[in-house]
């Protein structure tokens, strides 16, 4: 049987608070104009993780990162990182781009909670940490709940 | 960058769109966002149409409702359906979806040309 191209795929996914910011670094070099993007899931927990310093890997490996964004220069950025990508083969997971209203799903004013962080043109905003695990817990699946777990034990939530 | 509500935001309050997956709401948004860019456009195109895309009949029998619900103004998206005998629901999932293993090609098919 042909190896399939796959089988090249780092097994690493996403884990680390590093490589969110990493993988947001990369971008706001490749933007050429102001832009910006939400992320939410488990990525911008990673990224809230991050910020304070914290090095602990998510429980559970999420597969890919959820950004959310008006700006066709960070859609083809993110067309370019789908499943199946050159991108997925160098980093082990892939850009699941979200529609805007998947926003609908968090709690009433998180825009006034969110944190948000300049990449050279790149504007990032997160939500919450709490408001990032609200839909979560809705959800109630085990890996969510390890998500939420884990967020309350490294400090990022309460 | 747009300005205003995007359609999955217009579309997300309907009954009828409750339980509609987030994977084909995006790309009805993204899809409108990139074909505002004649390059990317292209690129939609040339990879809807590549003989390895699973969907490539489906689009060309659609194509043309495809690529009004992609550029048309939002107030006309139930028009737009109804007019090939659609629901909403069932015309947004014929957008077809990007498939990152050979989405890079159609750079190239685009550049140097079209399919």
């Amino acid at each position: 049987m042909k190896a399939s191209r796959y089988a090249s795929v780092p097994k690493r996914e996403l884990q680390t608070p590093a490589q969110v910011e990493e993988w947001l670094i990369d971008w706001g070099n490749a933007v050429k104009s102001p832009c910006s993007l939400t992320l939410i899931g488990s990525a911008g927990l990673l990224w809230h993780a991050f910020q304070r310093g914290i090095t602990t890997s998510l429980p559970e490996n999420s597969m890919d990162a959820d950004p959310i964004s008006d700006d066709e220069e960070v859609a083809l950025l993110a067309y370019d990182a789908m499943i199946g990508s050159e991108f997925e083969l160098t980093h082990g997971w892939h850009i699941n781009l979200m529609p805007r209203a998947v926003l609908r799903e968090l709690p009433d004013g998180w825009p006034q909670r969110a944190l948000e962080k300049n990449y050279y043109y790149l504007r990032v905003l997160v939500p919450s940490a709490e408001d990032l695990l609200a839909p979560k817990l809705r959800r109630g699946e085990p890996r969510d709940l390890a998500h939420a777990e884990w967020s309350y034990r490294i400090g990022i939530a309460v | 960058m747009q300005s205003g509500a995007t359609a999955s935001e217009l579309l997300f309050d309907r009954p009828e769109f409750k339980y509609f997956p987030p994977e084909d709401f995006a790309r009805l948004d993204y899809g409108r966002i990139l074909w505002n860019m004649p390059l990317a456009k292209d690129r939609l195109v040339a990879h809807w149409s590549d003989p390895r895309h699973p969907y490539r009949e489906r689009f060309l029998r659609f194509r043309p409702m495809i690529e009004s619900l992609l550029s048309s103004k939002l107030d006309n998206l139930d028009q737009i359906a109804a007019a090939h005998g659609q629901s909403l629901r069932a015309a947004i999932r014929e957008i077809p979806p990007v498939f990152g293993h050979f989405w890079a090609d159609s750079l190239s098919t685009t550049i140097h040309g079209s399919a």
